[in-house]
């Protein structure tokens, strides 16, 4: 836990200091996830402050100290859920106001001003949101916080409210899927089935 | 039939180094300086919105009248276990004094 449960506690019963303190706290690492689940850098501050404001009107219901950080999990994974449905309602419209060449322009010069660096980082994550894009929405926020962000199948079951074995049934299936599309996409020509029987 | 590892971080290493390489290609937004005042104005503006007012004011009706209802069951229940009266004082005085009767019935 970043903060004490006194903080929480004091924040529960209305503190709006120990709330500041709170968010201050927990501010980066939420925008980074949120960063990472929605794929969208310019909507990140407004979805993180979505899972904030959800914070302090939900605070009340919080059992204990204890689940803080599952909670707030939640929050967010819930947040970006609600933003990526309001995406896929928007998408078609958004796509429609631009032409085919107005995109292809707008691609090059966002594409010149980037640095070597930039380019390698922006390669290697539209590789990966490729690949993540063989799952569903759901099983790929389940990977995200799973594999980036790092959280153990104990506190994905206190977020998602569900039992460890299914979880994992469900993060076995979606990495297989992952794992057919990088061999497809580098060529290999291994199938991931053929390749776990072979290794029975 | 796919064998499902047993401890799924035994995963394939592949995927681990994309993991990883996505991980540090990610950016790691701070927020800006308007991110704070911004929060608040949006908890302000919603804890002033009237309909949330209202509604939080329909959660506390709804609230009452189920205690109400709760509150009325119980004492209701309760009278319904009362012995029920079944006699009257009449009734009460012969049963009393029934045992007067008969001495006299016997006297005569």
């Amino acid at each position: 836990m970043l903060v004490e449960f006194e903080l929480i506690e004091k924040a529960r019963g209305g503190d709006d200091a120990a709330f500041n303190q709170i968010v201050q706290v927990y501010r980066k690492r939420i925008l980074g996830t949120i960063a990472r689940l929605i794929g969208r850098p310019e909507d990140v501050e407004d979805v993180g402050q979505e899972v904030f404001l959800r914070l302090y009107f939900s605070l009340d219901q919080l059992r204990t100290p204890e689940v803080f950080e599952p909670w707030l999990y939640r929050l967010t994974v819930n947040a970006a859920y609600d933003y990526l449905r309001r995406q896929k309602r928007r998408k078609e419209s958004r796509m429609s106001d631009l032409s085919e060449q107005q995109v292809m322009m707008a691609d090059a010069v966002a594409g010149s001003k980037q640095n070597d660096e930039d380019q390698r980082r922006t390669k290697i994550r539209e590789k990966m949101e490729s690949l993540l894009g063989q799952v569903s929405e759901e099983d790929r926020i389940l990977l995200l916080l799973k594999e980036v962000e790092g959280l153990s199948l104990k506190e994905l079951e206190k977020i998602y409210n569900a039992n460890e074995n299914a979880l994992k049934v469900r993060l076995f299936r979606a990495r297989q899927r992952v794992l057919k599309a990088y061999d497809a996409a580098s060529g290999e020509g291994k199938t991931v089935e053929g390749k776990t029987e072979g290794s029975k | 039939m796919i064998r499902m590892d047993r401890n799924t971080d035994d995963q394939d290493p592949r995927l681990n180094s994309l993991w990883s390489e996505y991980r540090s290609a990610c950016p790691e937004p701070e927020g800006s300086v308007a991110f704070m005042p911004s929060l608040w104005e949006k908890i302000d503006a919603r804890r002033t919105d009237p309909i949330r007012t209202l509604r939080r004011f329909a959660r506390v009706c709804v609230m009452a009248a189920v205690a109400a209802v709760l509150i009325l069951a119980i004492s209701a229940s309760r009278l319904q276990y009362d012995p029920p009266v079944t006699a009257n004082y009449v009734d009460a005085l012969n049963a009393e004094h029934a045992a007067d009767y008969i001495e006299v019935a016997d006297v005569l």
